[in-house]
């Protein structure tokens, strides 16, 4: 950001009356001239400045320097819609794109000479003015113009759009009208030959209505139109012409326009009855570009800089020595266009529209001036002294007379109102009638206090037009008197004040009245709004209110004099610090005149001071901007208003754009969806951190002061998206996941209780089978018999027989009730179970077990399962001493296969088995594996899975 | 310079055979003179070379830097080619462009134009229009013009020391005779 360094007040004593205020600009930093030859206000507010050093960008207060990717001498500047292109010197054209200029990019080569001009037909096409023709761009492709298509003269300083089809171009030879007709190109041309004051012509600018203005090298500037292809309404003023080459006009009508020369002249054109024109002077200054921006202020672009120019709102008139103007202490302008000035006794006079500002001496009061009034133009003026009654100036006799009534009176204000003179004194207010002869004006009707006035001292009674009279008192506020009677207000109607020292009607009717300590009050016929400091007034103690023709009301107090504005519902300050070199303005009170138009004249130290009518629409709102949005202090590269649930630190940049009032802006800021409250602030950036998701809208607003009454704004709306968890479909899945699982847990669940039931089931009715078949009296009946057998021949051996048979029955009992046991005591078991069988078959029955030590430690059986396959082998085969049963039992790491041969009896043992379907089942139960069981060999072969 | 020549040719070339329509200068003078509070400069060259093609209106003139003599002494002269002007690099200085006014040049008179054109010096290229006399007199062309260089518009830089002795703005004036090419 570059800091606006120096101001330069100039204030030239030229020849005119009236001069504008005027302040220059240093463009850069370095405060060094810098030669500006483009100037545009873009549709956001901000003035671009095209220099030899490249692009500034202004905003009121500082100026800043753009990055502009083709750096050459900027020559044109156009603000169209919301585009702002740029011309160089080498034939590129640029555009803003943010804080920079980009190259805008063709398809064809587009000029190689300087872009002296830009301007807009229609959207998305652009007339380039350049040194080798008119080139016309749209869609990424130029087209040329030039001297082979007729145009009068290849260096062209300006194309301006004129009716649908139409467009001028300024060339050295003259004016050269470009139509399309049906897709082609038809020039006609224009120069000395047909009227034209000069063959070069700089300058050309249409009007609305099919008019234009051009501004020529040698000619001045002349007013043309086209009936068709032939120029009609030539107006010229080449012959009184002598104030140089014309560098620029801002046409405001067709009659009435505002011109720049290269000499330094502003001037202002009005071409309506005859050819007048309005020179203000800036010497030493070559004027290169004008500029009349919305706020009503003219810019200058100038061989130096920038310099603002008050002159269509507010002038000045230096007084002719030996006059100061600081002393005088009444004002009133007659109808003759004459300004009658009282300063102390001396009343003086002078001729508005004169060129010279001299006033000259028409009589002496015997006591100091207080307030003068007239009435038309013909009567004369009425003079009210301090100490010395009222007096009346007869301005053909040139002589005061006194009014004998009123003599040795304190007058403090003179109005008229139902043909009678309302003269007000530090005794109330006497009524005289004006039709009488002055000199036998008597009082009719003495109105103070008691009558209802409400104060004795009355400051200044104010008739508003409307059959009513104001009353300014020092006591009683606001006194207003109908013609019947008497109103007041009190707080109760917002009025605060006692003591009311000037009052004034407005064009709306509105009554504005200023007091010595509480600013200024405006009735609207309802109630009375108060305007302070906060409202932009510069102080709180006023010396007059004024109105003038176009709605304006200036409230002058001793710091400076501030200018509502009603449709920007502001104050536009003028004071030493920001438009006007004043020094001191006038104590005394309600020291003001209004001429017959309506403009307004205050005394300042160095004269007059002249606000005028407003001619044209001025809103001085100041804009606002939000340049720039980061996210977690980081810019944007993207222009993005879609953000994820973790891109919630976002910092607002905004910036006030105003170049009425140049200090300090005032903003306020709310960002709707999280804060709906306005937050106030001086600083131009707000970071908002943790946003929650949502649609938001960043809405900030700029105003002078602290009244956001009518304020513009600028908004940024964005969204941050929720975190995926809390996004619907998020939820949703979510929930189809927990139930599904829920499902599935319950399903499962379910499943498993089943399952566990059976094998409950399963394996009560194994133990029952199991038990019933260990009970088995066969086996009980066998294994007793060899017993008893035992105990004859080996009572040792039975009691081991015993332990083992016990044995085997307890591992029965223990197991039962188990899932799986190791296969080591599945195998103790068999040899339980054989030891008991072999004690009876002996040499009969054989068992070849194979089983690694590891797989017995390792993997598990289901209880009996082996003992049951060992059990059937013997069953079922033949066990006899010439064929013995061998049973194999071996094992690898997925199964143990229990083998013998297949020798079935002839005669099957009674009794229900507990078979291989047992087994099978309560496998399934626990075990996909399958048990295998084959006859191979005349073998039978039963694998169980090892778990 | 060679854009000069070039110009030349085809002003010649591109006439041939309407050589009346292109005049030549036979004699030309161009001096110059600059007003300092401490010292007056004044320089003069007879070597003006310059084309006018009054068909096209376009016109060409240039003049050789170490040509100008008459300068205060021998120093000045060195200080004006190597200091100021760079003679070395920009051994010429030119104006070329074209003549706004339509004036007929087979009627013997006094004609007033603005010749508005490029004036090229220390190498530097400015947009001039600059006024000038024409005089028409039995088939030959005076032309007389006065006009003002600002130094810093063409980048010559004063040293602080002279700048006492060297205005900012010089004062230039040229005469010349032009006779048709036959």
């Amino acid at each position: 950001m570059r800091i606006l360094l120096g101001i330069l007040l100039l204030l030239s004593l030229s020849a005119q009356a009236q001069s504008p205020f005027s302040r220059d600009f240093w463009v850069n930093e370095t405060q060094t001239p810098v030669n500006v030859n483009a100037i545009a206000e873009a549709a956001n507010g901000y003035l671009y400045v095209g220099t030899d050093e490249g692009v500034y960008r202004f905003n009121g207060r500082t100026f800043s320097m753009m990055s502009d990717s083709i750096k050459q001498t900027v020559t044109s500047i156009a603000a169209i819609g919301n585009d702002v292109y740029v011309g160089h010197a080498g034939g590129y054209l640029g555009r803003v794109i943010g804080e920079k200029i980009v190259k805008v990019n063709a398809v064809n080569r587009g000029p190689g000479t300087r872009i002296r001009n830009i301007s807009s037909r229609g959207k998305g096409l652009l007339w380039l003015a350049t040194e080798e023709g008119v080139f016309l761009f749209t869609q990424g492709r130029y087209y040329r113009i030039n001297d082979s298509h007729g145009l009068s003269d290849n260096f062209v300083y300006e194309v301006a759009k004129g009716g649908n089809n139409t467009v001028l171009a300024g060339t050295d030879n003259g004016i050269s009208k470009i139509d399309f007709i049906n897709g082609k190109v038809s020039i006609k041309k224009y120069g000395t030959q047909q009227g034209l004051p000069d063959n070069i012509v700089n300058v050309v600018k249409a009007v609305n209505y099919g008019a234009f203005w051009i501004g020529t090298n040698e000619g001045g500037v002349a007013r043309l139109t086209f009936d068709k292809d032939k120029l009609t309404d030539l107006l010229t003023c080449k012959s009184t012409w002598k104030w140089g080459q014309v560098n620029d006009i801002y046409p405001i009508s067709g009659n009435e326009a505002w011109a720049v020369t290269e000499t330094g002249f502003l001037l202002h054109l009005d071409f309506k009855d005859s050819v007048n024109v309005r020179p203000y002077h800036f010497a030493g200054k070559k004027i290169r570009k004008l500029l009349r921006i919305k706020s009503g202020n003219i810019w200058c672009a100038t061989n130096e800089g920038l310099a603002i120019v008050t002159v269509e709102h507010a002038a000045y008139t230096i007084a002719q020595a030996p006059y100061f103007f600081s002393t005088v202490t009444a004002m009133v302008c007659s109808g003759d266009n004459k300004l009658w000035l009282g300063q102390q006794r001396e009343l003086l006079s002078m001729q508005l529209k004169r060129d010279t500002a001299s006033p000259v001496r028409e009589a002496m009061l015997p006591a100091d001036i207080t307030c003068m009034y007239t009435h038309g133009t013909g009567g004369g003026i009425w003079i009210g002294t301090f100490g010395k009654g009222l007096w009346h100036y007869n301005k053909v006799l040139e002589r005061i007379e006194e009014i004998e009534s009123l003599r040795d009176g304190h007058i403090l204000s003179i109005a008229t109102f139902k043909s009678r003179m309302w003269v007000a004194s530090l005794n109330g207010v006497d009524e005289l009638d004006i039709n009488d002869a002055e000199g036998k004006m008597f009082v009719k009707t003495h109105h103070n206090k008691a009558s209802g006035v409400g104060s004795d001292y009355v400051y200044q009674i104010y008739n508003d037009k409307k059959g009513r009279l104001w009353f300014a008192t020092d006591g009683a506020g606001v006194t207003m008197y109908d013609g019947r009677k008497y109103y007041n207000w009190d707080s109760a109607d917002g009025m605060t004040a006692k003591v009311v020292y000037s009052i004034a009607a407005d064009t709306k009717g509105n009554i504005w009245a200023g007091t010595p300590d509480k600013g200024v009050f405006r009735y609207d016929g309802k109630k009375w709004e108060q305007f302070t400091i906060l409202n932009g007034l510069q102080d709180m103690s006023i010396t007059s209110v004024a109105t003038n023709s176009t709605g304006q009301t200036l409230v002058v107090t001793q710091k400076g004099i501030d200018e509502w504005f009603p449709e920007s519902h502001l104050f536009r300050k003028f004071n030493k610090k920001t438009n006007l070199d004043v020094e001191s303005i006038s104590s005394v009170l309600n020291c003001v005149a209004k001429d017959a138009s309506g403009n307004m004249y205050v005394p300042f130290d160095k004269g007059l001071l002249i606000f005028t009518n407003l001619q044209n629409k001025v809103d001085l709102r100041p804009d606002v901007y939000i340049n720039e949005v980061r996210l977690f202090f980081r810019p944007l590269n993207d222009n993005r208003t879609d953000f994820g649930y973790d891109e919630n630190q976002l910092t607002f940049h905004f910036e006030g754009i105003s170049y009425s009032n140049v200090e300090r802006l005032h903003y306020r800021y709310k960002l709707k969806g999280y804060n709906n409250e306005w937050i106030h602030t001086d600083d131009e950036a707000i970071t908002y951190s943790q946003l929650p998701a949502g649609k938001f809208k960043f809405i900030v607003q700029a105003s002078l002061d602290k009244d956001f009454g009518a304020v513009k704004e600028s908004v940024y709306s964005f969204s941050i998206d929720a975190p995926f968890w809390k996004s619907p479909w998020f939820l949703i899945l979510a929930i189809v996941v927990v139930f599904g699982l829920l499902y599935l847990y319950i399903h499962f669940r379910e499943k498993n209780l089943r399952k566990v039931n059976r094998l409950q089931e399963e394996r009560m009715r194994f133990e029952y089978e199991h038990l019933k078949s260990q009970v088995n009296p066969h086996f009980l009946f066998n294994s007793l018999n060899t017993l008893s057998a035992l105990i004859e021949e080996d009572a040792g051996k039975a009691v081991d027989y015993t332990e083992q048979l016990s044995d085997l029955y307890r591992a029965v009992l223990s197991y039962k009730n188990m899932d799986l046991i190791k296969l080591a005591d599945e195998m103790e078991i068999i040899r339980n179970y054989m030891y008991i069988q072999q004690t009876r078959f002996g040499q009969a029955l054989q068992l070849n077990v194979t089983i690694p030590e590891k797989i017995l430690e390792t993997k598990k059986v289901i209880p009996l399962a082996l003992q049951i396959l060992v059990e059937n082998a013997i069953k079922h085969n033949v066990v006899s001493r010439s064929e013995p049963l061998v049973i194999y039992i071996y094992a690898d790491e997925e199964h143990v296969t229990v083998k013998n041969d297949l020798r079935p009896k002839i005669t099957k043992e009674e009794g229900e088995g507990l078979g291989l379907p047992n087994i099978q089942r309560r496998y399934a139960l626990i075990t996909k594996k399958q048990i295998v069981h084959k006859i191979s060999d005349n073998q039978y072969i039963v694998s169980l899975p090892l778990l | 310079m060679r854009l000069f020549c070039l110009l030349l040719i085809c002003l010649c070339w591109g006439t041939d055979g309407f050589s009346q329509q292109i005049y030549e200068v036979k004699r030309g003078k161009i001096s110059f003179h600059s007003e300092a509070p401490q010292e007056l400069i004044s320089a003069e060259s007879a070597n003006v070379k310059g084309v006018v093609d009054i068909s096209k209106k376009a016109f060409a003139f240039k003049v050789g830097i170490p040509t100008f003599m008459g300068f205060n002494s021998p120093l000045q002269k060195e200080h004006f080619n190597e200091n100021y002007m760079e003679s070395n690099i920009f051994p010429e200085a030119s104006f070329r462009g074209k003549v706004i006014e339509d004036i007929d040049y087979t009627k013997d008179g006094v004609y007033t134009v603005r010749a508005k054109g490029k004036l090229n010096i220390h190498g530097i290229e400015k947009e001039r229009i600059i006024k000038s006399e024409i005089t028409i007199k039995s088939g030959t062309m005076k032309i007389k013009s006065n006009f003002t260089v600002i130094l810093s518009d063409h980048d010559i830089k004063i040293p602080r020391v002279v700048s006492e002795k060297l205005a900012p703005e010089i004062q230039v004036a040229i005469t010349a005779d032009l006779k048709p090419v036959k």
